[in-house]
């Protein structure tokens, strides 16, 4: 499903990475994981598209993303990947519910019943109508996954989901995002430096 | 949702910030739209009563008095003129047609002008209940005039003397209404209309408190000879027979005689020219608050582009294009200068109603009109423009942000 051929990056202020190959089969979750500064977040944005490699190659679901325009890219990422970040961003001037419309709107779906669905699940359905800073930090983040799931990805990217969080609340986030992956048949990639999240995956690569 | 309502809800998110962009667009655009329709209005009003008036001849004086008392019946007449001397000059070939006009009297301040009967016909006056004057205090009352006095037919008007609410009352001078006038739109709304016979009886009867009504025996201190010749008029209205004569006619009269002849269109425009140059600094100004609004509105769209560099970078990540982004920036830029000369247009319209209203008590004229003058688009066009404008540098930078940067900066 995803698999990295020489993967290499180098920024204009000579910062240069050079990534392990990775090759990841269909219905497998993978956790990256690598202390600070050896690059988690390029090779995330890298496999997101945000970010072009300079040479090597990445093939998502057989597609060769380095040969792809940037438009391209746009329109790749919006049908295929769903990313949760690090700290949640939302549209401030939006309700959670009409964050969800407008991601919706921007893949050219329409689909109220599947946001319904998913804030029952992240059991934040009653915030649906509230703006997004009103939530708890909690909620956030169960917001921004169900922005990252609403349009039905094939992968979702979690960068340092964790990374802010308790022991307990720690086990907790990493379960939901596994169930919803499972859930709604989408596979999880979990790039942080939190090496509490080992035991919780399978497949590990260390940067 | 959609990146329509993305815009709006933009907007409403910053309430504060919008709202000064918005406030000086609103009076920048009013102020503009308010200074071209009381233009236009004043203008039209003004041509509108001037129709069929080529020359006005009455006492000398000022030429614009006499315009503004005779043609407007907004001003003093300059003094009265002798009816025989008017009479020689309608009697000149040059003349097409003449109205002679007296006043002396008013009810309630509104003017009582004794006036032959042509003069209703130039301004296409129609009787809407009740009949012409035939005897003398016999009137006609303009539509205005019984709107706010609510004057019914046949009542009695008791007038004072002079042009002014306050002067002495005749206890003789009693008016009945035999008719109405519908709205014409032009002065005589304002007026009430009485045979010239009417105005001279009540000042005769004034001067000469025991004298017959119809008798003018008129035993004057000064005149004794003449019959007539001690009858007055305030104006005569004048139309030429050929347009040419315009030229060379009022300066015969104003050489060799002692009264004064006035060319009403002349006057009106000299008259534009002097409040022109007022109207225009004050334009000057209002272009100036326009483009202070459109800085406004930059800055505005700048910080908050600064502010929502994560929301944009998200929404990037999404998937949405580069194009939609600005679109989005531009929107929002749009929403609010188009917002803003809509109600800049409202409170225009509030202007002109408001400075009606003053009109109205101190002139007895009022001016309405709701349509939208061709300037006007034109401002649209501006608003748009400033829009645009305004939007496009915060716009391309949307256009060329970094997601990636901006994301690994978090």
């Amino acid at each position: 499903m995803l698999k990295t051929k020489e993967l290499e990056f180098n920024y204009e202020n000579q910062m240069f990475f050079k990534f392990q190959n990775i090759d990841l089969k269909s219905n497998e979750n993978l956790l990256i994981i690598g202390d600070s500064g050896v690059g988690k977040t390029t090779l995330m944005h890298l496999l997101a598209g945000l970010l072009k490699s300079n040479s090597g190659s990445i093939k998502l679901f057989d597609k060769e993303l380095n040969l792809m325009s940037p438009s391209q890219l746009d329109s790749f990422r919006k049908n295929n990947i769903g990313i949760v970040f690090q700290r949640p961003h939302f549209v401030n001037s939006l309700t959670v519910k009409e964050n969800l419309q407008l991601a919706q709107y921007i893949a050219n779906k329409k689909d109220n019943n599947r946001i319904e669905d998913i804030l029952k699940n992240l059991n934040i359905f009653n915030k649906s109508n509230k703006k997004t800073n009103q939530l708890s930090q909690g909620e956030k983040q169960r917001a921004s996954i169900a922005l990252a799931i609403v349009n039905s990805p094939k992968l979702i990217l979690a960068d340092e989901p964790t990374s802010s969080l308790d022991d307990n609340n720690c086990a907790k986030v990493i379960e939901l995002l596994k169930k919803q992956a499972t859930d709604f048949g989408a596979q999880l990639i979990v790039i942080t430096h939190d090496s509490r999240l080992k035991k919780h995956f399978k497949n590990t690569i260390e940067l | 949702m959609n990146i329509f309502k993305l815009s709006i809800k933009n907007i409403f998110n910053k309430p504060l910030s919008s709202s000064i962009s918005l406030a000086l667009l609103i009076l920048g655009v009013g102020i503009i739209s308010l200074l071209l329709q009381l233009n236009t209005l004043i203008k039209d009003q003004m041509d509108n009563n001037l129709r069929g008036i080529d020359m006005v001849v009455g006492a000398k004086g000022s030429p614009l008095q006499l315009i503004l008392s005779s043609v407007y019946h907004i001003d003093s007449p300059t003094g009265n003129i002798s009816f025989q001397e008017a009479e020689n000059i309608s009697k000149n070939r040059m003349v097409g047609s003449s109205i002679k006009i007296l006043y002396g009297d008013n009810y309630k301040g509104y003017r009582i002008v004794g006036a032959e009967k042509k003069f209703i016909d130039l301004y296409k006056g129609v009787i809407k209940e009740g009949k012409d004057w035939e005897k003398p205090y016999e009137v006609l009352v303009g539509s205005k005039v019984y709107e706010k006095l609510k004057i019914n037919l046949g009542d009695e008007l008791v007038s004072s003397h002079g042009l002014r609410e306050t002067g002495q009352s005749h206890d003789e001078g009693t008016f009945k209404v035999v008719g109405l006038l519908k709205p014409s739109n032009s002065v005589i709304d304002q007026l009430i209309i009485t045979s010239p016979q009417s105005v001279w009886n009540i000042h005769d009867d004034n001067d000469h408190y025991n004298e017959d009504e119809h008798e003018h025996e008129d035993e004057h201190e000064h005149e004794h000879e003449h019959e007539h010749d001690d009858r007055e008029i305030t104006a005569m209205l004048i139309k030429f027979k050929s347009p040419m004569n315009i030229i060379q006619f009022p300066r015969q009269i104003n050489e060799n005689t002692n009264l004064q002849a006035a060319v009403p269109s002349y006057e009106i425009s000299r008259l534009f020219k002097l409040f022109g140059f007022g109207i225009e600094t004050l334009s000057y100004l209002a272009y100036l608050i326009i483009i202070v609004s459109g800085f406004s509105l930059f800055i505005n769209l700048f910080n908050s582009m600064r502010e929502r560099k994560y929301e944009m970078a998200l929404i990037r990540t999404l998937g949405a294009s580069r194009l939609q982004l600005s679109t989005m920036i531009i929107f929002e830029s749009l929403v609010l200068t188009i917002s803003g000369f809509v109600l800049g247009l409202l409170f225009s319209r509030f202007g002109v109603m408001f400075v009606s209203s003053l009109m109205e008590e101190s002139l007895n004229y009022n001016l309405n009109s709701f349509k939208i003058l061709n300037d006007e688009f034109w401002l649209l066009g501006l608003s748009i423009l400033i829009g645009i404008v305004s939007s496009l540098i915060p716009a391309i930078q949307v256009y060329k942000m970094n997601i990636s940067k901006i994301l690994a900066d978090a």
